[in-house]
């Protein structure tokens, strides 16, 4: 490990290779900030020399957060793996085609480059591009401080605004992205919208059909970078339907469907909310009607 | 902090403040100034530079971080075979960007270039998104990108054809 001081405390910046090491100097140093791609964490810096009023803890050159491994049900990814090397590596090729859709609409080629899976999840300020998809595709997340790890569905580790909840002293170490088990998916962000903006918005959904058969189906949207909204109870009743559905079927999801966004989130505005029921009418009446397609 | 990285070929040991961004450094402390500082907020591809071969917007790295990497300005990159015939094809189209995201342009079309991806209208659009600059026109500017992605691949593939020959 390696600890470098510039001119003042400010810039106290750490550079541990093994996670031993990393989660031992988090639990030694509260307060210190992680970095990972750098991405969000400069965004925010306004000056030409950030200061950060805090150590900095480096996780690039942890080693066991830079691996990716294929397992037969998922694909592990460490933490500080670049949005990047998700799209160039090897088992890219086993990746749920949503999921590396929505790679690819993050930032630019330059940021994915530097943007790290594990910094993209726990930026706490905005609900980013691929949490909704991750949550559709109960993607899985180990999390591990000094003394204890936890690991399990990426929805377990959120509050009710969907921000990840971490303990002060843990850091991500891995994402578990499941394989092969849909067969259709749908991804669409507005044409030009950007997270920073107030207008964004994006919408994912993974169904598992057989046939006419919907046996599975998950869907997620995200409104303004700020919230993120699934509807379980529709979820449930689309499972078991024949598609293409009847014109009274559709009537009657779009009913209950439009019943369970009222209010929620809260303070939403009228064309916000007509997105999203414009957006859940395309899925019932084509995109589900479509055939099974490749995973 | 001392840091030894390797720049436009060249080994470099430099003492500067470890949070200082790379940009800057860049700039100030070896006088490589054809990339440029704009938004400091990684989103106009101006202060572009290869990292590892890879692009990068140089104001969102950290100084530390370049330990031991090896980086590409856009000094390094005009003296290379590659970067003399994307300007061949720059000129002859008449596609003259400026100064500001000239390089943000051609290393974004380098990126393409090492990428696997087919050419089709979408998927360099895709990549050439973080440019914003309106100096030129982005119509123009896809298919120059267009034009260059063919040529060099066609390339690449008369290379591989030979040697297999050879074999």
């Amino acid at each position: 490990m390696n600890a470098a001081h510039g001119n003042n405390r400010l810039s106290l910046v750490f550079t541990p290779e093994h996670l031993g090491e990393a989660l031992s100097l988090y639990a030694r140093n509260p307060g210190a900030i992680l970095y990972a791609g750098g991405t969000a964490l400069l965004s925010k810096q306004s000056g030409r020399l950030p200061i950060f009023g805090a150590p900095l803890i480096s996780l690039k050159r942890v080693e066991e957060l830079g691996t990716i491994r294929r397992y037969e049900n998922f694909i592990e990814f460490g933490a500080a793996v670049t949005l990047g090397e998700i799209l160039r590596c090897r088992e890219s090729r086993f990746l749920p085609p949503v999921f590396k859709t929505a790679v690819r609409e993050v930032g630019t080629p330059a940021v994915r480059n530097t943007a790290t899976i594990g910094g993209h999840l726990a930026v706490t300020e905005r609900r980013l591009l691929l949490l909704p998809v991750l949550l559709i595709l109960d993607a899985a997340v180990e999390i591990r401080s000094q003394t204890a790890t936890r690991s399990g569905e990426i929805k377990r580790f959120l509050d009710e605004k969907n921000g990840f909840v971490l303990h002060p002293d843990e850091i991500i170490t891995k994402i578990r992205i499941p394989t092969g088990r849909f067969n259709l998916w749908g991804f669409s962000a507005l044409p030009g919208s950007v997270i920073r903006s107030q207008d964004f918005f994006m919408t994912c959904f993974v169904a598992r059909k057989n046939r006419f058969l919907i046996e599975k189906i998950n869907f997620a949207f995200n409104i303004d970078g700020r919230h993120i909204l699934r509807i379980k109870q529709s979820e449930d009743r689309l499972i078991g339907k024949k598609f293409p559905l009847s014109a009274a079927e559709i009537r009657e999801e779009m009913r209950f469907f439009t019943s369970r966004i009222d209010g929620e989130p809260a303070g939403l505005p009228l064309y916000k909310k007509d997105r999203i029921v414009n957006y859940f009418r395309l899925m019932l009446t084509q995109e589900l009607t479509k055939s099974e397609l490749i995973e | 902090m001392i840091i030894r990285f390797k720049l436009n070929g060249e080994e470099k040991i430099i003492d500067i403040p470890a949070t200082k961004r790379a940009i800057d450094l860049l700039r100030e402390n070896f006088g490589l100034l054809k990339n440029k500082a704009s938004c400091y907020q990684g989103a106009c591809g101006n202060c572009s530079v290869l990292i590892d071969d890879r692009i990068v917007s140089s104001c969102s790295v950290l100084a530390f971080d370049l330990r031991g990497r090896s980086v590409v300005t856009a000094e390094g990159f005009m003296k290379t075979e590659e970067y003399q015939r994307i300007n061949h094809l720059f000129q002859k189209n008449q596609y003259d960007p400026c100064d500001f995201c000239r390089w943000g342009k051609i290393f974004a079309i380098h990126e393409f270039l090492h990428s696997e991806e087919r050419v089709d209208g979408s998927a360099l659009t895709h990549a050439l998104k973080g440019n914003q600059c309106n100096c030129t026109s982005p119509t123009l500017l896809l298919s120059v990108a267009e034009q260059i992605v063919e040529a060099e691949r066609k390339m690449n593939a008369g290379r591989q054809h030979e040697r297999s020959a050879r074999k």
